[in-house]
């Protein structure tokens, strides 16, 4: 199984700097195909800002270091949405959703290489198809009806027509993460996905990610609750001050007693 | 499946329509029934003819709510749609005024003179998104303002955009002045039993059914762009660009296109008041102008086109009867004088039987001070005055508009409400339990 080897996802060497304060040293990780993999650390070790710098959303300042590739091809100065479409999708620790819009709409909007988002698609479907349906009707009929699936899943499929805005901070999480699943993204970063979400629900969507990731997907998850990322993940990374302290199975990282150290240090300072 | 179409909602269309005609209507007779108190003779007829003469007001009014209407929707689909704040939006429709103008004094006839308009203006829109739309919303906002106000001083400093023109007696501050086609082209008076309706009103009324029909057509074009996925996502950009961003949707590039679409129907609404206004200056696009569509679209409901249309003939009738009206506010005011002046006598009465300070007191009669504010000096900013205010309202207490954005029902929202609703009302409802 050759394949499996194969790093979807690797950082190198990644240092962020937030004038003065370096919020990430030397981070490096690599992340196999098809595995769950945990990254953990107390608040403020910088775990967000890694999804950050993978993902392209805050830019490489001068001092900054490190390469990212996916698939093994560097990502260098691509743009957040560029990524998208090679199939690196996250989620946000401060959920963000577009709130005058549908909790369906929203769903829909992470579907990828839809024809109707096409401008050219839409004006000449209209001149030429006044008033027949128009070419772009069948897949978001498709779109939706996966949507729907995922909704469901997610168990706030009952709301689907309303506006986002009327969703409740859990609801919110759940619609971001039916969001990022929607694009059928090969990589996917959670920030938090659970964060707020009941834990009987939680496991389900614990094990749906489970069944997911058998479907040539990798995730990347930050969670706080250790029973669920222990029970879950194939393989943790422990971040601590910006700097990867530890990185192993579930068990190994248990026994860890730098880990503890970590997580006990910050504890004594607050 | 069902068949579920967009143009499902034509009806929605033929309401809208029969909404404008029918105020047209009401307005036109309920003018011309003397319906108004205090006896002033609203309608200054400029003409002693006999035209009906609430004509001279309605169909001015609806031509310039059509008009400004497809302005604001264009303004609409900027900022109520993808969230672009445009504040120099006159600049555009003024752009679309001059290329029109420039392209019928050159002898196209008028359906290749507006597309030209509308080429131009979205060809310059284009040219100012690369480089702006990159800019934070504030920055851009700045931007915008001072190019639209750049754009008029231009055009009023340089005097050969007149080129095909007269010289002296056009181009700068003088502008340009072209044929009334409508006017020219009809010149008998219309008689229908007493009533004669005078040649330049039937004009004028072709021309407002042409505007109507464009300002339909756009109208039609725009919803369906909306219900489109391309609209959802220019609204999902303005709602979270860092949301619409990770979803992998290239906000810049999709800023760019609603950018220069909205610029095109710019051009599309100057082009027509090009016809229209049929004399026009650099004079005649105040920035002024802009704040008005920007109170259209607030006041209708921002992302909501019904909306526009509600807005913009409510906006411009307060303009327009204020304009008409301000010359008649000193004898409608004159007309309460007679009930104001005991009042007015009172409030000194009362006052100077204060010592000491009563006198002076009594001297800042409010009654008599407003009396003669605007007998003696109608100010013009009445309608300024009247739109701030209701701006300042609506802000407060209705900041979504007349017309709140509603989320559109897509094909697949309505496709799939009926499937899920079969499938799901029964099954779902079990497993919750
Ligand atoms: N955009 C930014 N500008 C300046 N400093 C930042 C920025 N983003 C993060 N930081 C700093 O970098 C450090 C790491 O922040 P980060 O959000 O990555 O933590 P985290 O591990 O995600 O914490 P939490 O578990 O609380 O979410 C913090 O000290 C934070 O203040
Ligand atoms: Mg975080």
């Amino acid at each position: 199984m050759k394949v499996l080897k194969i790093n979807v996802l690797e950082a190198q060497d990644v240092n962020k700097n937030f004038s003065g304060l370096q919020a990430l040293r030397n981070v490096n990780v690599k992340l196999k195909k098809q595995k769950i993999v945990g990254l953990i650390g107390p608040n403020g070790s910088g775990k967000s800002t890694l999804f950050n710098v993978i993902t392209g959303i805050i830019p490489q300042d001068e001092g900054d270091s490190g390469q990212i590739y996916l698939n093994g091809k560097t990502t260098n100065h691509k743009k957040t949405h560029e990524l998208v479409r090679e199939g690196l999708v996250r989620t946000f620790q401060i959920t963000q959703i577009f709130p005058m819009l549908t909790v369906l709409e929203n769903m829909l909007l992470g579907a990828q290489s839809h024809p109707g988002e096409n401008l050219s698609v839409v004006l000449i479907d209209l001149i030429k198809r006044l008033f027949k349906r128009f070419t772009w009707e069948a897949s978001e009929k498709q779109f939706a009806e996966s949507a729907l699936e995922i909704l469901r899943y997610l168990e706030i499929d009952h709301l689907a027509l309303e506006k986002a805005e009327v969703l409740s901070g859990g609801q919110r999480k759940l619609l971001a993460l039916g969001r990022a699943l929607m694009t059928v993204g090969k990589v996917i970063l959670l920030d938090e996905p659970v964060a707020g979400v009941n834990p009987t629900l939680s496991n389900q969507i614990f094990e749906k990610i489970d069944e997911i990731r058998k479907d040539d997907t990798t995730f990347f998850i930050v969670e706080h609750n250790m029973d669920v990322i222990m029970n879950s993940s194939d393989e943790i990374f422990v971040l601590s001050k910006g700097e990867i302290i530890a990185h192993g199975s579930p068990s190994e990282i248990q026994d860890d007693p730098k880990v503890l150290d970590a997580y006990l240090g910050n504890i004594e300072k607050d | 499946m069902q068949k579920v179409n967009i143009f499902f909602k034509g009806h929605k269309i033929l309401l809208i329509l029969i909404a404008w005609i029918s105020s047209f209507i009401l307005l036109t007779v309920f003018l011309s029934f003397d319906a108004i108190p205090f006896d002033i003779d609203l309608y200054i007829p400029i003409l002693d003819t006999v035209v009906p003469k609430p004509l001279d007001v309605t169909l001015p009014l609806f031509s310039y709510a059509g008009i400004f209407g497809i302005a604001a929707l264009s303004l609409n689909l900027e900022v109520g749609v993808t969230g672009i704040s445009n504040f120099g939006k006159i600049g555009f429709f003024m752009i679309g005024c001059y290329a029109t103008g420039l392209a019928f004094l050159f002898r196209y006839p008028i359906f290749i003179a507006i597309p030209i308009g509308m080429l131009v203006t979205g060809f310059f829109g284009y040219l100012l998104a690369i480089p702006t739309l990159k800019l934070r919303e504030d920055y851009l906002a700045i931007v915008t303002i001072a190019v639209g106000e750049t754009l008029r001083t231009v055009l009023r400093a340089e005097t050969w955009i007149a080129w095909p023109q007269n010289r002296q007696t056009s181009g700068g501050v003088l502008g340009l002045t072209i044929e009334n086609i409508f006017r020219s082209s009809i010149t008998t008076d219309l008689v229908i039993g007493d009533i004669v309706i005078l040649a330049s009103h039937v004009a004028d009324l072709m021309f407002l059914i042409v505007i109507t029909v464009i300002f339909l057509l756009v109208y039609l074009f725009l919803e369906v762009l909306y219900n489109s996925p391309f609209g959802r996502v220019l609204k999902s950009i303005r709602d979270n660009e860092l949301a619409a961003e990770s979803l992998g949707k290239n906000i810049v590039s999709y800023r760019i296109k609603a950018f220069v679409l909205s610029s095109v129907l710019a051009g599309l609404a100057g082009g027509v008041w090009a016809l229209y206004i049929v004399a026009f200056s650099p004079g005649g696009f105040p920035p002024y102008y802009t704040f008005f569509l920007w109170i259209v679209i607030i006041i209708g409901g921002l992302g909501n086109n019904r909306g526009v249309i509600f807005g913009s003939l409510f906006i411009w009738g307060i303009e327009y009867l204020a304009r008409v009206l301000t010359s008649d506010i000193p004898t409608f005011v004159g007309q309460f004088t007679k009930y104001l002046n005991p009042i007015s006598d009172l409030y000194r009465q009362i006052f100077s039987l204060i010592p000491f300070v009563g006198e002076f007191i009594a001297s800042l009669d409010p009654i008599s001070f407003f009396q003669s504010l605007i007998i003696i000096n109608p100010p013009e900013y009445y309608p300024q005055f009247v739109f701030g205010i209701l701006l300042i309202l609506f802000l407060i207490y209705r900041p979504k508009g007349v017309f709140p954005e509603r989320p559109i029902k897509t094909v697949a929202d309505i496709a799939l409400l009926e499937d899920s609703k079969e499938k799901n009302l029964s099954s779902e409802k079990d497993d919750n339990q």
